[in-house]
This record gives C-alpha cells, sequence and structure tokens, in this order.
C-alpha cells in the first residue's frame, strides 16, 4: 500500500464517522445553497424551499434578516419577505453561514482553539473573499463565501473524531513554534485541507470548491483552471491570519507564496488593504449585532 | 531642495491618486453588482406580488361565486315556504272533493249516469294531488316513505318507460353495476328521474341523446364545488342531453318554480323546482353544466348507505273493512266531515275530534275502546306532535296514523323519527285509507301475538 492509499484509507474511515454525526447534518442544506448559487436558472422559490425545510434554520435565518445589520425595514417573517427586502444573495448568504455555524457551535476549547475563534476566522475569509471577487473583478463572489466558510471544516472534524490527536497536535504547534498543518502532517500523516478536500468531494460540491478547499495552504498546486480562485482563497485566509482576526492555523506566513497568489490575480497590495480595512468594519459591525454570538443555552 | 520636495510632493499625489483610483474601481464593482442584485430583488418582487394578486382574484371571484349561491339558495327558500303554503290548503280542498266523490261512488252503481262524471272527478283530484306533490317535494316535504333502493333499477325502470313515449331520443346507460345502495322514497326519485327525461327531451325537440351515467363517489370527489357536501359516500347520477343547451342567467334560476325558458303555457315550471327539492330533501346536491347550444348535463349526488336494497312486496289492492274504533282528529271540517264518514263507510266506529284539546279530551275519557287515532299534523291550538306525544302519555301502546297534506317545518318526518307508526298523504282516497289503516291495524295484532 502506497503512502497515498493509506492515506486515502485514513481519512475515508473518519468520512464514515462524519457521515454518521451531527456535521453530515448540515449536508444537504449547504450543498442545496451552494447549487443554487451555481445555477443560474434556479429561483428565490428553490432557496426558500430548501430553508424552509430546516425550520431551526428558518428562524436563524430570519433573525439575522431582521437585525440591525441587514436594516431591514420592515418585521420580515417569512422567507419569502427576507428575499424580498434584503434580497436573493444576501438570503443565500445568511442561509449558508448560520448553516455552516451549527457544526462550528459544538466544537471544545483546547488550548489556544476554539469553535468560536475558528468561526470568527471562517466568516471573515468569506466576507473577505466575496469583497475581492466584488471589487476587483466585479464578479459575484459566491462561491469565494462559501469557500471561506468551509476551508477549515477539516479542524472541525479533526476536533470532534480525533480529539486525543488533536489535542497532541495543538500542543505541538505551541511548543516546536509550527503551523497546525506541519503538527498534522507529523501526528496524523495528513492535514485539514486533506480531510476538507475529501469531504466536500464526498458531498459532492462543485470541483472548483473542493480543490480550493483542499488547496488553500498551496494554490500553486491546484490545477490551472481553478488556480485563480484558489489564489483567491488564499489571499483571504493569509489576510485574515496576518491582522489576526479569529483563530490562525498558519501564523508562521510564508510571503513567497502570497506575492505568487497576487502576481497571478493582477491585485496590488495596497487595493487588498483597503477592502481589508472595510472588511474588519464588516466584522465588527457584526459582532455588535450580536452575530457570532452562540446560542447554546437555546440548544 | 524645493525640487526635492516638489518630486517627493509629486509622489505623495501620484500614491493617493492610486489610491483614489482604486477606490473608485471598488465602488463602481460594487454599485455595478449591487444595481445587478436589485434588478433580481425586484423581479422577485413582482413574481411574489402578481401570485399574491392572481390568489386574490380567485379567491374573490369565488366569494362572488358562493354569494350568489346564497342567494338563489335563499330566493328559492322563501319561494317554497310559499308554495308549501299553497299545496297545504289546496290539498285540503282537494281532500273533501276526493272524499266525497269516493262517498258518491259507493252508492251508485257502474250504469249510473253521474257514476263516470264522479270517476272524472276523481281523476282530476289526483291531477292535481299530483301538481301539490310537485310543489310539496319543491318544498322539501312528504319525504316519509324511506327505504333503502337501488338507484340503477330506478333509472332502467323509468327511462325504458319514458323510451317507449319518445322514440326519437335515444337512451344511453352507463351504470356502474357496483353502485351503493340509497334511502329515498322510491316514487319521489322516480319523478325526479322522469321530471329530468323531459327536461331533457324539451331541450331537443328535433330529437337527440341522452346519456344516463351512475357511478360511486365521495364528498372528496366533490371538494371543487361550491358547496360543502357533508363528509360520507355518495350516488352520482348524471344525465347529459345533446338540446339547445342554456345560458347562464337561465342557469342561474333553472330551479325556481314557475320558471320556464320555453314560453308560458308549455309546462308547469314546476319539473326541475321538485327535482331541486326532493333532491335537497334526500341530504344530496344537484349541479346542471350547460352552454348555450351545447347540450346540459346535470349531476345528482345522493348520499349512499353500505345497505343492498331490498325488493318490496306487492300492496294489497281491494278495500278492506274493519270495526275498529277510530279517532278522526282535523280541525278543517271539511277534513273531519268527508274522513268521518270515509271511515264509517269502511265500518269503522268513528269519533271525531275537531281540535287538538277536543281529541285529548276523548282520548283520555275513552282510550281503552279506541283502536286507532287519524292525526292531522297542523291545528291551529295545538299541533299534532303535541298531540302525539300526549296520547302516547296516556297509552304508550297506542296506535297513530299520521295525516297531513304538508308540513312546513318537518314536523311529520320529526314524529316519523320518534316512532310514529304511519304517515297517510291528504287527499287520500277511500282505498288508500283503508290499506293504510288495515297495515297499522294488522301491524299491532302481529306484536300482540
Amino acid at each position: 500500500m502506497t503512502f497515498e492509499d493509506e492515506r486515502y484509507e485514513k481519512i475515508s474511515k473518519i468520512i464514515e464517522l462524519v457521515d454518521q454525526s451531527e456535521i453530515s447534518s448540515i449536508q444537504s442544506v449547504v450543498s442545496g445553497v451552494i447549487d443554487v448559487i451555481n445555477d443560474p436558472q434556479s429561483s428565490a422559490k428553490d432557496l426558500k424551499d430548501i430553508i424552509e425545510i430546516d425550520p431551526p434554520l428558518t428562524a436563524k435565518v430570519l433573525k439575522v434578516a431582521n437585525s440591525a445589520y441587514y436594516y431591514s425595514l420592515k418585521k420580515i417573517s417569512e422567507i419569502q419577505h427576507a428575499v424580498i427586502w434584503i434580497g436573493f444573495d444576501v438570503v443565500k448568504e445568511i442561509a449558508l453561514s448560520q448553516k455552516v455555524c451549527e457544526v462550528f457551535e459544538q466544537d471544545e476549547t483546547v488550548s489556544g482553539y476554539s469553535g468560536r475563534s475558528l468561526w470568527k476566522h471562517s466568516i471573515a475569509v468569506a466576507l473577505l473573499g466575496k469583497m475581492i471577487c466584488r471589487r476587483e473583478f466585479g464578479e459575484r463572489g459566491e462561491n469565494a463565501y462559501a469557500a471561506g466558510l468551509l476551508h477549515d471544516i477539516g479542524i472541525i472534524v479533526e476536533n470532534q473524531f480525533l480529539e486525543k490527536e488533536f489535542t497532541d497536535i495543538l500542543h505541538k504547534t505551541e511548543q516546536e513554534k509550527i503551523n497546525l498543518s506541519k503538527a498534522e502532517s507529523e501526528v496524523l500523516g495528513y492535514t485539514h485541507t486533506d480531510i476538507g478536500k475529501m469531504l466536500t468531494e464526498h458531498w459532492s460540491f462543485p470541483e472548483e470548491l473542493v480543490v480550493a478547499i483542499g488547496n488553500h495552504h498551496h494554490p500553486d498546486k491546484a490545477p490551472q483552471e481553478f488556480s485563480r480562485f484558489a489564489s483567491i482563497l488564499y489571499i483571504a485566509d493569509y489576510l485574515c491570519q496576518e491582522r489576526g482576526i479569529g483563530y490562525s492555523d498558519a501564523p508562521y506566513f510564508d510571503p513567497g507564496v502570497f506575492r505568487g497568489c497576487l502576481k497571478r490575480l493582477d491585485i496590488k497590495a495596497y487595493a487588498l488593504d483597503l477592502i481589508v480595512n472595510d472588511m474588519e468594519e464588516e466584522i465588527s459591525k457584526m459582532e455588535g449585532q450580536g452575530l457570532f454570538q452562540y446560542d447554546k443555552s437555546n440548544k | 531642495m524645493t525640487n526635492r520636495i516638489s518630486n517627493k510632493r509629486i509622489e505623495e499625489i501620484k500614491k493617493e491618486n492610486l489610491i483614489l483610483e482604486t477606490k473608485v474601481k471598488h465602488l463602481i464593482n460594487d454599485l455595478q453588482l449591487t444595481k445587478k442584485e436589485n434588478e433580481i430583488s425586484t423581479k422577485n418582487y413582482f413574481e411574489i406580488y402578481s401570485s399574491m394578486e392572481r390568489k386574490v382574484e380567485e379567491r374573490t371571484r369565488q366569494v362572488e361565486e358562493l354569494q350568489r349561491q346564497y342567494q338563489r339558495a335563499q330566493r328559492l327558500e322563501s319561494i317554497g315556504t310559499l308554495a308549501g303554503g299553497i299545496a297545504h290548503n289546496f290539498n285540503n280542498l282537494l281532500m273533501g272533493i276526493q272524499g266525497n266523490a269516493s262517498l258518491m261512488l259507493e252508492e251508485i252503481h257502474s250504469g249510473h249516469p253521474h257514476f263516470e262524471k264522479l270517476k272524472t272527478i276523481q281523476k282530476l283530484v289526483r291531477n292535481g294531488s299530483r301538481l301539490t306533490r310537485q310543489l310539496l317535494g319543491y318544498a322539501r316535504e312528504g319525504r316519509y316513505e324511506i327505504k333503502a333502493v337501488s338507484l340503477n333499477h330506478l333509472v332502467r325502470e323509468t327511462s325504458d318507460t319514458f323510451s317507449t313515449t319518445r322514440k326519437e331520443i335515444r337512451i344511453h346507460r352507463e351504470l356502474d353495476d357496483d353502485l351503493y345502495a340509497i334511502e329515498a322514497d322510491q316514487g319521489q326519485i322516480e319523478q325526479v328521474l322522469l321530471n329530468l327525461y323531459v327536461n331533457a327531451a324539451e331541450a331537443m325537440p328535433q330529437g337527440g341523446k341522452l346519456l344516463l351515467k351512475t357511478m360511486n363517489a365521495t364528498h372528496q370527489d366533490m371538494k371543487d364545488k361550491c358547496y360543502k357536501p357533508k363528509p360520507g359516500n355518495y350516488v352520482l347520477l348524471s344525465l347529459t342531453d345533446t338540446g339547445v343547451g342554456m345560458d347562464r342567467r337561465t342557469m342561474d334560476r333553472i330551479f325556481e318554480p314557475f320558471f320556464t325558458s320555453r314560453g308560458m303555457g308549455k309546462g308547469t315550471g314546476l319539473g326541475l323546482a321538485s327535482v331541486y327539492g326532493t333532491v335537497k330533501a334526500h341530504g344530496g346536491y344537484i349541479d346542471v353544466y350547460s352552454e348555450k347550444g351545447n347540450g346540459a348535463t346535470f349531476e345528482i349526488y345522493l348520499p349512499a348507505i353500505g345497505m343492498k336494497p331490498r325488493k318490496e312486496k306487492s300492496e294489497i289492492t281491494d278495500i278492506m273493512k274493519g270495526k275498529e274504533m277510530v279517532l278522526l282528529v282535523d280541525d278543517e271540517d271539511v277534513v273531519a266531515d268527508v274522513g268521518g264518514e270515509m271511515l264509517r263507510k269502511l265500518s269503522y266506529e268513528v269519533l271525531v275530534a275537531r281540535s287538538g284539546k277536543e281529541a285529548i279530551k276523548t282520548y283520555e275519557s275513552r282510550w281503552t275502546k279506541i283502536d286507532l287515532v287519524i292525526l292531522d299534523m297542523i291545528m291551529p291550538d295545538m299541533n299534532g306532535g303535541e298531540v302525539y306525544d300526549r296520547i302516547k302519555k296516556i297509552n304508550p301502546h297506542a296506535k297513530i296514523l299520521l295525516s297531513s297534506g304538508y308540513s312546513r317545518d318537518g314536523q311529520a318526518a320529526d314524529i316519523m323519527e320518534r316512532g310514529c307508526d304511519g304517515f297517510i298523504q291528504k287527499p287520500f282516497s277511500l282505498k288508500v285509507l283503508s290499506e293504510s289503516i288495515r297495515k297499522l291495524l294488522e301491524k299491532r295484532n302481529d306484536r300482540l301475538s
């Protein structure tokens, strides 16, 4: 058995466990929303149907839609109204983030890591990725948003199904002052990006997302057709860690890869600075609205 | 020195310019996307708005249709009350004529010069009473002889009879062999069928096709109708003709008594009105579908029962006499007089009471001798129901035959349900009276033996 095969076997076993766990419960809604994003024929009704079969999600979406963050003028009590008053795209985003958030909420705090801090990081990457797409390229950036939310899902899986190893890995990063991926490779023989790639592949997500999540530490290794998208995710991830927003799995940066990405995308550093500033403002606004609060007591 | 400063300043301005340019680029991109998103939202908004509008229109139409139906039902109801009242008085008159004619006939031989004239009077009374029966049918009354019957059987018999009289109309039947039985008054349902055939025939003066279909249905099959059917099984009879059809205005009024689209003098205008009344009295529903020039379909739903229809024994036809004592209660002098005489003719011992109070008084003092009470339903001082209860209180085994021309509020049906023994519809002939009395008295004997 080759090293590759062995790694594949190991991760497959974990994915089997994931399939029977709470994490898999997000799959149908998340892939449903991603399908809506990627299907130009889809309508607000499709989105409404996906959200409404999940009553807790519906409640959460409506709660967020009614928060001051979205300036809704009218009390929104139906997904359909939310689509009208705050927009189809915004509702997609809320549905996606609220659903993905469910699995982050379950994570316990382990030396320096918590579900909450990883969630803050993920939503910042999602927001930043989307903003880069919109402002620099005039694209809607909805997949970048989804990729940002889910890029570190492998860490969640490790924390829940490889509890002991994950604690060891976190200790190792602290003691040896190394990035998470390096410690993961040493302890497990694979990293959270491998888990993320296989899991999203298993969930039949669009290839663009699978590749970007699998290569979010090595965008240069992504196939040509997806390298642009993988680079955007990398840049967003990199900048959020540089600014110290939420959890950081790679505090020891590699400016070489980053510069390569900037070149590939033809983006100027000062342009990114402008975007990151706005993103940070958004994040603090969201925090002000209590949108990061975990309602553990309500569960 | 100045040069260096201005060079530096130029650099700074250039850099600021670059940042501003980037900001402008970002804003333009973002605005364009937001504009697109707004367009989509607007589109969504109008889609939802127009679908809501359609829903409102649809509901409004439904409400209007229901209001129309309600008004129609109310109109039919008030005309029904009027028709019933007329029928009541008319029947009492007919009773007098019928009774007197019967008595005269008993006293003369067939060779008597007045014999044929008296027979004609009796025939005319029968025709008159058929007219009042139709009116009563319309007034939703007179549903008393209820038994399980097979609608298929009735349809076959009546349509066979009908087709012999109207050869130019070809009748097709598609009858469901597994049809449920219905609980109905056979005579009234036959009348309904005949009225509908006649109506169809009149719509096809040049001849045509009449399709008769029966099938089982449930209230769920009727959920698209304007009315709300009672849950349960139904039997559906549909009649489709290839006649001239009718417009909406005609359809709206077709079940009103004396309404006719075929000109005065042709028909009574009571046929479909009595169909409507009878169907309603049987707890059924009737719909009509038609277009001018395209024939018409009548659909009748009658409540089904889970019972197989029973074959009826044929009736005894001779006049039967008896010696028992009968108390006849009727406030109408004409009925009391002629009724009393008819009973005496049948050899009964007769007591006559002309009011409820008088009836109770008589019964109280002589109840051990009285074998049978013939009781009118509607009397000014005390109604039939009350008299019935009082008599039953004196003697729970009292045999009571209800007689009525018409009962406006269904009192007769009420009392029948409480276990009354028989009912006789005014006007009645000597023969019918004798049969009703014997049937009742012999039933008692059966029970006692």
